[in-house]
């Protein structure tokens, strides 16, 4: 059988220290956004994003309350795997919106599971290489950018 | 350096570290990290450099033409892909070959690379891709990595094909990660750092060719306790990193339909040599085939440990300068 999950080297830039941040308008505040990074060698078509489940301090965060950013445009999870003409360049982040209302000042601890197609890797119809592109960290809240 | 023919040139992958993981660090870092070490001739991997791919936006491939005129370096090979798997839960057909092989040869000729690398074509669209070589002007090179070997079946097909067909225009890249005889200490450390049992690892290593599949290596593994330490390692061993003793004979047969070679390495030693890849069988098989081109350094080591890019790329610019100039000699002797 193939390789199955891959995971490079390069984890500790999927979640940076200043990752989290409050997503605030002039009526008070929104939710928060998180930036990811690849843990992969090069970039990838955003199609190639096969899940992308975020948990904050235990709690899943439901999918309805996420919008994903790239290149200027907003996509819902269940779209991603749609935007083959999108591509997530190595050394650009993906945005995540939560609109939730926001979360409180301080640390959080956020899990990322996030599992992409090696859109290049195929063994059989319809059977690719994933890459493991999750990771998890304590990341405390920084302010608006 | 040139040594009686063999250019050594260098992929700009070896710093993929660098270029990943600093910010700060552009093409334009790449490419003095390249001149540093006294190199020309140099490789670019399209969705590594490039922020748009397949096709790069125009000002990126000025980018790239302005920093090489201006250190006097040159894009010699066009690191292409075939990401056939981008339309979520679509088989991909002819067209969606055509279409990355397509904007790789244009991306190609804009950089005025010789030759691109791709990593596979199906055999019957291979007519095809030759005539689009003719349009385009550039030679493609069908890269043939770990974890296959020059002797499997599909590489011989399209050995047989590229005859068949009888255009100079595709050859073959062979990496010398297909020959692999043992994975590094370095690559076994981080395994081990990361809590895999040195023990449970050189049994992987020591029944890696026993017949067992990476499905049922996993499954022994763990009744003997190993865990997610030691399936990464298994994952790694059976897929690039893959090893076995070195298919001199499968690479000799490919030498004259050869382009150019990933000269690929994962680790120097002080002492210049590579324990890894059996670097003096490679080069001298290479010297007596009669080869003109390019040995494309491809350093790999970032892969799994802390890397030092420039300094690995220099020992290993020079053990292939030391090899060379002995079998050019040797060569010479059996030839009088």
């Amino acid at each position: 059988m193939p390789t199955s999950y891959m995971k490079l080297p390069y984890e500790d830039r999927v979640l940076r220290p200043e990752a989290l941040r409050s997503y605030d308008l002039e009526t008070g505040p929104v939710g928060y956004s998180l930036d990811i990074g690849l843990n992969y060698y090069r970039g990838l078509p955003l199609s190639a994003v096969e899940s992308l489940e975020l948990t904050v301090d235990a709690e899943p965060v439901p999918e309805h309350l996420i919008l994903v950013e790239l290149n200027g445009k907003l996509f819902p999870t269940s779209q991603l795997s749609a935007a083959f003409t999108e591509f997530w360049p190595i050394k650009k982040d993906l945005r995540i919106y939560v609109f939730n209302g926001g979360i409180e000042d301080g640390p959080h601890q956020v899990d990322l599971r996030l599992i992409l197609r090696c859109v290049y890797m195929q063994f059989a119809p319809g059977v690719w290489g994933m890459i493991d592109n999750s990771a998890s960290r304590t990341l405390t809240l920084q302010g608006e950018r | 350096m040139n040594i009686d023919g063999i250019e050594q040139g260098i992929s700009l992958y070896s710093f993929n570290r660098e270029f990943v993981t600093l910010p700060d660090y552009t093409i334009e870092d790449a490419l003095d990290d390249l001149v540093a070490l006294d190199v020309q001739q140099y490789e670019l991997v399209g969705s590594v450099f490039f922020e748009h791919y397949p096709r790069p936006d125009p000002a990126e491939v000025e980018r790239v033409l302005a920093a090489s005129e201006v250190r006097g370096v040159t894009p010699f090979s066009y690191g292409g892909y075939m990401d056939v798997g981008r339309i979520t839960g679509h088989d991909p057909g002819p067209q969606d070959y055509i279409l990355d092989l397509t904007a790789d040869l244009r991306t190609a000729r804009e950089l005025g690379c010789r030759y691109l690398r791709e990593t596979n074509i199906p055999i019957d669209l291979l007519p095809m891709a030759a005539e689009f070589a003719d349009y385009y002007g550039v030679n493609i090179g069908i890269e043939v990595h770990a974890p296959s070997k020059p002797s499997d079946r599909h590489i011989q097909e399209q050995l047989e094909a590229f005859e068949r067909i009888g255009s100079e225009r595709l050859g073959f890249i062979p990496d010398f990660g297909c020959f692999i005889e043992r994975p590094a200490a370095p690559a076994l450390d981080r395994h081990i750092a990361a809590g895999a049992d040195p023990e449970l690892l050189e049994y992987i290593i020591a029944n890696r060719h026993s017949g067992l599949t990476e499905d049922q290596m996993h499954q022994r593994i763990r009744e003997m306790g190993g865990g997610e330490a030691e399936r990464v390692a298994i994952a790694e061993f059976f897929g690039f990193l893959s090893f076995g003793p070195a298919d001199l004979d499968g690479f000799t047969t490919l030498l004259d339909r050869t382009h150019y070679f990933h000269s690929k390495f994962y680790y120097v030693t002080e002492e210049l040599e590579d324990p890894t890849i059996p670097m003096p069988a490679l080069l001298s098989a290479i010297v007596d085939s009669g080869f003109q081109g390019v040995l494309m350094s491809e350093y790999e080591g970032h892969a799994f440990q802390d890397s030092d890019a420039p300094l690995q790329l220099a020992r290993h610019l020079r053990l292939e300068q030391q090899i060379l100039s002995g079998s050019a000699k040797q060569h010479e002797i059996r030839s009088r």
